[in-house]
């Protein structure tokens, strides 16, 4: 009796044992095959032991079933398990009737398991990374650059130079038209990770200034040119319930948020905004203005309207929903957005940057190669040629008005000239074009493998917009730069410095907008600060990777 | 083996509580050697290149880590200082009181505040404390001060925190001090009455002595967690205006490991914290051994 007890103590401290070592050894390295062969799915069974042994040469098994151009892609069906981000604004993808005629064209079959929603998706990314345990495509996964770096030199995004120029013609024939695009995307160690979504249309670029007409009549003012006229119609604007509610809840100037306010007003005062940050390059030299004295002035300027009560106050709380529906409910009187797709613009204007600061305005606007991450291939994928052509489709003509306008029948038309169209009712729609299109396609919340050109951009460059964006044209910068790729430790370096960088300066001017800090001593305990944390640091890293591209 | 079997319930008890801090204490630590590797989910953990202490470098020559870990660290002391005494008070005031129906009323409306979530706690935190519409500072409008943005300020973080654990938790801390208060002898205060003892006496020569060692326990247990207060909290209250008080360590780690993937630099984080609570706690009961001759261990 008594030994039985002690066998039954000895028995459990051994399965918890086991349990420990059990949970020891998951994570190590030697499951990296499984997850491609669960994805590879019911079709190609047979064929899985095979695969095993062309993994690590340059092409897949399953390079035999691809046909090198039309549809189907390949000839017998294959599952591609994909990971992404379903946008705020977007239906559920498997709902989406792009991917079941898609689905249908290529004979490629797409497992949505892992397309998670955007609440909590950043903390679900990076588990997944950590997991080892990988899908076989990067849709929409909002990857950023540092991912593509550090994943793709850990050898868990597949390379991809090697296939697009032979599997993926239209992006190539991007690249050779626009070569910008492949400094964009190249990492330091030479290897293409992620596709970029391409936009040669400008206007998506940018955000405009919008302007309330319909305020603007009420009040008897002209359209603003300048910084002093903008004041102001903003005082004007003060105080008037224009849509006669009896609640105070109209705001002069309104934004999203407190740093994309500054970057708006930094233009004005003439600066440009390079590498997707405060940078700006001029004669091949890197330099930021976050301590120069014209910064310190927009920011007194921004403090004076704030003091007045002409900047709605949430702008340093508020989340973007919130900012949505006063862009809807036409609370603003000059408000900025890309396009006029979250309201109705019949009342609003798209006028030029403030001129009486600078002898140049700027404007903020990203590179051709907009979004950076939109498409990447898992090293452990079996089935990488066929994903390249599944995705270059996309950065086609006809794959791009897929992409765009949805199902031909469905959601869209072409006209006699063979234009496309969304039909009736889809750009009007109550809800917002956006919500309505992000129902059946991925584009709309932007980051969606994509080509966007003059001929597919009904959506978001309405005519408005298009108008709007014409007196934003003169003010681009001549080179627009994206935000570079680094390698793993230099991008490591770089994300410490500006995690302390931005904090500092986003508390630090949140305070001096509301006047909870001062212009005399508090600016220069600021300067000092930030240059104390690694400016120079920070810019010089800027600057070796402008060098770099310069070669 | 007799001493086994006499008591087998008590040890078949006891081997649940045990598994599971083999599994979700014990087990888990295994991964703390990440914080000494640059994790690579490809290498796995045992096959990460080792790095060192880049991960405690990087975090002591970063900008913010003195605040993140005074603020954590005042956060807690606020709490204790504050908070630890008053439920002993509300225990000792339930216990005096008479009617029993009132009694029940005011235990009950003392621990609802318990069982609120932390994540609906801050949004009634938000709507409350809003400068625009929020019930405080309308009543501070009632006396002619000017709204106060108690959640748009690194000011007021510690204070707004520290009294809204105090209102949520006092009542539910007491219930352990009410029990203890039961456990003490009618006898003994039927003796201090005849003595003559007011009813102010009877508190602090019987009542107090009653339970100063639950008090010391749960004393050194609370500052043992003085590094680890509640991520999700201080996560929720915070934004851009209030992070110079705001940004705790258990938020840092949040942000750097989970969203921003850096594994290796959160873990030495945690780990770094872990110890500190260990010092602090060893401390705790040292000092505790001396002065009030009760302890841990």
């Amino acid at each position: 009796m008594k030994r039985k007890k002690a066998l039954a103590v000895l028995l459990t401290l051994g399965m918890a044992l086991g349990m420990l070592s059990g949970c020891g050894s998951e994570p190590s390295a030697d499951k990296a095959g499984e997850p491609a062969d669960a994805a590879a799915g019911k079709d190609t069974a047979g064929e899985t032991q095979e695969a095993e042994g062309g993994e690590s040469g340059g092409q897949s098994a399953q390079a035999g079933n691809v046909n090198a151009e039309g549809f189907p892609i390949v000839n017998e069906q294959i599952t591609l398990r994909v990971f992404g981000q379903q946008g705020p604004v977007q239906a559920k993808w498997d709902t989406m009737g792009m991917w079941k005629k898609y689905q249908e064209m290529t004979n490629i079959n797409l497992d949505f398991t892992d397309v998670l929603p955007a609440e909590g998706y950043d903390e679900k990314k990076s588990l997944m990374w950590a997991s080892n345990e990988y899908p076989d495509i990067f849709v929409r996964a909002q990857l950023n650059n540092s991912e593509i770096v550090k994943y793709g030199s850990m050898g868990i995004l597949a390379p991809l130079e090697d296939l697009i120029p032979v599997y993926a013609p239209n992006m190539q024939k991007l690249i050779d038209e626009d070569p910008a695009i492949l400094s964009r995307i190249t990492a330091p160690d030479g290897h293409i990770y992620a596709l970029p979504a391409v936009f040669t249309l400008t206007a998506a670029r940018d955000d405009k200034f919008w302007m309330n007409k319909s305020w603007l009549e009420q009040v008897g003012k002209e359209v603003p040119e300048t910084v002093d006229e903008l004041e102001e119609v903003l005082r004007s604007f003060k105080g008037v319930d224009f849509n006669g509610n009896g609640e105070a809840d109209e705001y002069p100037m309104g934004i999203s948020d407190a740093p994309t306010l500054i970057r708006r007003f930094a233009g004005v005062w003439g600066y440009q905004y390079q590498f997707g940050t405060y940078l700006e390059v001029k004669d091949g030299k890197v330099s930021t203005y976050l301590t120069d004295d014209g910064f310190k002035e927009e920011l007194q300027w921004l403090a004076k309207m704030y003091g007045e009560g002409l900047i709605d106050p949430e702008i340093f709380t508020q989340e973007y929903a919130k900012y949505a529906a006063k862009m809807a409910g036409q609370q603003m009187g000059l408000f900025f957005n890309q396009a006029d797709d979250t309201f109705d613009s019949a009342n609003f204007v798209g006028i030029a940057p403030f001129k009486g600061k600078a002898d140049r305005q700027y404007v903020e606007s990203a590179p051709a190669a907009r979004d950076n991450g939109v498409f990447a291939i898992c090293a452990d994928c079996e089935n990488k040629e066929a994903a390249m052509r599944w995705i270059d489709y996309f950065y086609g003509y006809e794959g791009s008005i897929l992409m765009r306008y949805g199902v031909e029948g469905e959601n869209m038309y072409f006209d006699e000239e063979g234009k496309p169209h969304y039909n009736d009712g889809i750009l009007d729609s109550p809800e917002g074009s956006g919500t309505e299109i992000g129902k059946y396609t991925i584009w709309p919340g932007g980051g969606a493998p994509q080509w966007v050109n003059n001929d597919n951009c009904e959506a978001i460059a309405s005519e408005a917009t298009l108008k709007a964006q014409e007196a934003l044209d003169p003010c681009l910068p001549d080179q627009i730069y994206a935000a570079p790729l680094l390698e793993q430790e230099v991008s490591d370096r770089l994300s410490v410095l500006w995690t302390d960088l931005e904090s500092y300066m986003k508390e630090t001017t949140a305070k001096l907008i509301r006047g909870e800090l001062n212009f005399e001593g508090d600016w220069d305990t600021y300067v000092e600060t930030m240059n104390k944390i690694g400016l120079e640091e920070w810019v010089s890293i800027y600057q070796a990777a402008y060098d770099v591209l310069g070669e | 083996m007799k001493k086994i079997k006499s008591k087998w319930q008590l040890l078949f008890m006891f081997a649940f509580p045990l598994l599971w801090y083999i599994i979700f204490c014990y087990v888990p630590m295994y991964g703390l050697q990440l914080a000494f590797r640059d994790y690579n989910p490809r290498l796995g953990y045992l096959r990460s290149p080792l790095v060192g202490l880049r991960w405690f470098q990087q975090f002591f020559s970063s900008y913010y880590w003195k605040d993140a870990v005074w603020n954590t660290f005042s956060i807690s002391l606020y709490s204790i200082l504050i908070g630890f005494p008053i439920p002993i008070l509300l225990a000792i005031i339930i216990n005096e009181l008479q009617g029993k129906r009132f009694k029940k009323v005011l235990q009950n409306i003392t621990y609802i505040p318990h069982f609120i979530s932390t994540v609906v706690l801050c949004g009634m935190l938000y709507l409350f404390l809003s400068p625009q519409y929020g019930i405080v500072n309308t009543f501070l409008g009632m006396f002619g001060i000017e709204p106060v943005g108690f959640l748009e300020s690194s000011k007021y973080f510690k204070g707004v925190y520290v009294a809204s654990e105090i209102w949520q938790e006092s009542g539910w801390s007491s219930i352990i001090y009410i029990a203890a208060l039961a456990g003490i002898d009618p006898a003994l205060y039927e003796a201090a009455k005849i003595d003559g003892a007011g009813r102010v006496k009877r508190i602090w020569h019987v009542s107090l002595p009653g339970i100063i060692p639950t008090i010391v326990t749960l004393l050194i247990l609370k500052i043992g967690q003085i590094m680890s207060i509640g991520f999700e909290k201080a996560y929720i209250l915070q934004n851009d205006l209030n992070l110079k008080s705001s940004e705790i360590i258990s938020t840092l780690i949040y942000k750097q490991g989970i969203l921003q993937g850096n594994v290796g630099y959160a873990t030495a984080l945690g780990l770094m914290n872990s110890c500190l609570n260990l010092l602090l706690i060893v401390l705790a009961n040292k000092f505790c051994k001396k002065f009030f001759e009760t302890s841990l261990w």
